[in-house]
């Protein structure tokens, strides 16, 4: 048996989902890097990495006890 | 000032960016995601000294303000190799990394138990409605008969808990659905509502700002999964939705929020609210400043500090 919610299960976009291309965490800065620049002064990849989804890896992560 | 968070949260990149930039310390921390140091004592009435990772250190006693988002949950020290044994350490961890950090009398944006409190979707429709705000009707049940006796032929929809779905990067969307083709048994407690018609809001909150949003370029009832083709438009809050929603932030007592409304000429309609929910993608594509808003808010504690009573789950 299946739970009915999941009939309504979607997979997202790997544009969306997928690890920016060549990003590193610098732990320095505390801030992420793509090229060396930091993420945030790129707006196109924000743009594109700052979206909002239910998965615990973007929106509800503190549900499982964080 | 302290950030708790994951490596991966891009949005909290805004504000430690912004903070710096401002040349305030800011110290981001994602206790979960690797052996971390802590030593903290009880002096005071205060949980005091050094809490870090690899990269740096925070001395408890001298934060000011901490900003919860995306923690990583703690998984256990990653020498210890038995499965069951690891695990009891990761409960151990949360009990007393979380458990000093969440003690700190201090201002949180939004404190995790908070949070927690005004994430259950049932709570939320019932505070929404004390406070003044309107809620669709709503049905939560494992009967898919009861669904039909419910709807009574209107046009309803299906909503997880948690839209993270069963498998990784899916997620459960908020669907229309025909009562009548529900099996009997849902096989979990599945919510239900009435389908309001009217522009969806995104509105976020920070202390008692307001940021909305009108979402359009989409006619799925669920706009997540589609936000490459979403167009954002700034709207000004009905001042009797604002009241309300600021009775609703004060009563889970929380720093921030984002809403999701239905809003039509006549009335805005409650939805949700995901009190640690994403802004970046709002704030980038309409220029509303919610970042500058949290770090203002995050530096307002630097001269006035918060007072021992405001610390919670101690």
């Amino acid at each position: 048996m299946a739970p009915y919610g999941l009939t309504h299960q979607v997979y997202l976009d790997p544009a969306y989902t997928a690890p920016i291309p060549g990003i590193v965490y610098d732990p320095q800065r505390q801030l992420s890097t793509v090229g060396g620049n930091p993420l945030v002064e790129q707006p196109d990849l924000m743009r594109q990495f700052t979206v909002t989804w239910g998965t615990t890896d973007r929106d509800n992560k503190t549900d499982n006890g964080g | 000032m302290l950030i708790i968070t994951d490596a991966t949260d891009y949005t909290a990149d805004l504000i430690v960016a912004d903070l710096q930039a401002r040349g305030v310390g800011v110290t981001r921390l994602d206790p979960g995601s690797g052996p971390v140091h802590l030593a903290a004592t009880l002096a005071r009435g205060r949980w005091r000294n050094g809490l870090g990772d690899e990269h740096r250190a925070v001395d408890l006693g001298e934060v000011v303000s901490v900003l919860w988002r995306w923690p990583t949950p703690a998984p256990g020290h990653p020498s210890i190799e038995r499965p069951a044994r690891r695990a009891w350490a990761a409960r151990e961890d949360a009990a007393g990394i979380f458990g000093v950090l969440k003690a700190l009398p201090v201002l949180w944006i939004n404190h995790p138990d908070l949070a927690a409190a005004a994430n259950s979707k049932p709570g939320q429709l019932v505070t929404a409605t004390e406070c003044g705000l309107n809620v669709p009707d709503t049905i939560v049940t494992t009967s898919g008969e009861a669904v039909r006796a419910w709807a009574c032929g209107r046009d309803v929809l299906f909503k997880a808990f948690h839209a993270q779905g069963a498998d990784d990067d899916a997620m459960v969307t908020a669907s229309r659905v025909d009562p009548d083709e529900l099996p009997d048994e849902l096989g979990a407690a599945s919510l239900f509502q009435e389908i309001v018609s009217g522009v969806p809001v995104r509105l976020t909150m920070v202390g008692t700002q307001p940021f909305a949003v009108t979402i359009t370029g989409t006619a799925d009832l669920d706009w997540r999964p589609v936000q490459h083709r979403l167009t954002f438009a700034r709207i000004d809050v009905p001042p009797d939705v604002l009241r309300a929603v600021h009775r609703f932030m004060l009563r889970y007592r929380l720093e921030y929020g984002a809403f999701d409304f239905i809003a039509t000429d006549d009335a805005w309609t409650f939805l949700e609210i995901n009190p640690t929910g994403m802004y970046g993608f709002v704030e980038i594509r309409s220029g509303l400043r919610i970042t500058a808003a949290i770090c203002d808010r995050l530096c307002e504690a630097m001269q006035s500090p918060v007072s021992s009573d405001a610390g919670v789950g101690r």
